[in-house]
């Protein structure tokens, strides 16, 4: 299950002068991979290594429970094959998290990108009147219907089924 | 080969896995083609694969993501449930539920009314075998 | 789905508990013994006896059970309860089942403690099946003994 933590960092001060403090947001599967992540982008945004800095807090922001449907727009920057492709993506989801590891699964469906070829630019709630991508925006229309096609038949509990079945299931 | 029931906003469903299983619930949103938020009575809000509803003839017209409350007087004043209830559907689940509370003494009650009427079918039948 | 478990004591048989079991089972309340010679049948529970003991009584004139008593761990109570709480179990004691020595048998006579338990058979029968008297359908489940079928889940049912 992915994760969203905020780590805080800086340069191990050396004298009296303050240093600067940098702060992150990452989504990660556990705050081990959260803070290699940390370091690897500070590393390429300023000229700052984990050989002469410390990470200063590592805060996990949980999810809450929600039960409303969002709209979340992703910024992301992937490495592919063959080059350097900026993407905006949307995704529908309950939590920001949710939105995210909807992203992973489909970025690695679609380009096969690996988790450490997708670096995460923004991710944002967005309105509904600002949604882009039809396969979001396909939900807002309060009147939608679709029939359930298949794999809606009735789950029975595991004990009551017996091995063979006299019905052919229904589907649909 | 028409499709009838829909999932859609108000739509009248049952849980058919897990703790909740057998619960009425109506579909408030979707969130996307898998999954939908549900809500009914007994059954707080809450975020359900679409695998795990079946979908009955039924549906309550609300608002989409409609309040708790407003949902309950919705159902109240269309009375969807109570239409679901009296459906055979509906009085097939009843009826399962209540042979499941049976007591020992209430099965033998069952099983000797039943014995009881067989007998008269039976009665009759072995007249109407005579008559021929 | 949950499974219902009977929190009845194992007889324990050392001799120093002398006290009243707890009481799972309620006088009047209709079990089902599980083992031994009657197991399958219902019969009334009269009274909780030390160490997890219950007597029971079937009674004798409906299904064949007479006076006993058996192991309370080694039934399951019913939720089915026969009104007995003006029966008189004085005559009832541990000496009333304590076996006689083996001797000669004598044919076509009864002997003295044998005669003695149907007269206190029959005076509790009686005190239980006037109880009994206005419900043709709970004696005949009494007559009736308990049994599972193919697909029967003992588990899940509720007595």
């Amino acid at each position: 299950m992915l994760h969203q933590f905020v780590i805080c960092g800086r340069k191990v001060p050396t004298g009296t002068e303050a240093t600067q403090i940098y702060k992150m947001r990452i989504f990660a599967y556990n705050e081990v991979q959260a803070k290699s992540r940390f370091w690897y982008f500070l590393k390429k945004l300023r000229k700052v290594k984990r050989t002469a800095a410390e990470i200063l807090d590592v805060k996990e922001i949980k999810d809450k429970k929600r039960t409303s449907a969002r709209n979340y727009g992703l910024w992301i920057r992937f490495q592919s094959r063959s080059g350097v492709l900026n993407m905006y993506r949307e995704y529908r989801d309950v939590t920001m998290t949710g939105a995210v590891a909807q992203m992973y699964g489909e970025m690695a469906g679609q380009h096969s990108a690996r988790f450490d070829t997708i670096q995460i630019v923004d991710v944002k709630e967005i309105a509904a009147k600002e949604c882009k991508r039809e396969k979001v925006t396909a939900y807002h229309d309060s009147k939608l219907a679709f029939p359930l096609l298949r794999g809606s038949k009735v789950v029975r509990n595991n004990k009551y089924r017996g091995t063979f079945s006299a019905k052919r299931p229904n589907l649909f | 080969m028409v499709f009838q029931r829909f999932v859609q906003i108000g739509r009248l469903s049952l849980i058919n896995f897990g703790k909740q299983q057998g619960k009425v619930v109506v579909i408030l949103d979707i969130v996307d083609k898998n999954r939908v938020i549900v809500e009914g009575p007994g059954v707080p809000r809450r975020v359900l694969s679409v695998k795990r509803i079946t979908l009955t003839p039924h549906v309550v017209s609300i608002p989409r993501g409609v309040r708790s409350g407003l949902l309950l007087k919705k159902l109240e004043e269309q009375k969807t449930v109570e239409l679901f209830q009296q459906s055979s559907w509906g009085k097939k689940l009843a009826h399962m539920e209540r042979r499941k509370e049976l007591t020992d003494f209430e099965r033998f009650k069952v099983a000797h009314l039943k014995r009881q009427r067989a007998m008269l079918i039976n009665k009759a039948m072995g007249k109407l075998r005579a008559k021929k | 789905m949950k499974i219902q478990r009977f929190t009845v004591p194992r007889p324990t048989h050392k001799a120093s508990s002398t006290g009243e079991c707890k009481a799972h089972v309620r006088p009047g309340q209709v079990v089902i013994i599980l083992s031994g010679g009657f197991a399958g049948k219902r019969v009334v529970a009269l009274k909780n006896l030390p160490r997890g003991f219950l007597l029971v009584s079937g009674p004798y004139k409906i299904n064949g059970v007479p006076l006993r008593r058996v192991p309370a761990s080694r039934v399951i109570p019913t939720s089915t309860l026969v009104d007995i709480s003006k029966i008189d179990l004085s005559q009832v004691s541990d000496a009333l089942f304590k076996k006689e020595k083996k001797g000669r048998k004598v044919i076509g006579k009864r002997s003295a403690s044998f005669e003695n338990f149907c007269k206190v058979q029959s005076t509790v029968d009686t005190q239980i099946l006037s109880a009994l008297k206005d419900q043709p359908l709970l004696k005949k489940y009494l007559d009736t003994k308990f049994s599972l079928v193919d697909g029967d889940k003992p588990h899940e049912m509720k007595f």
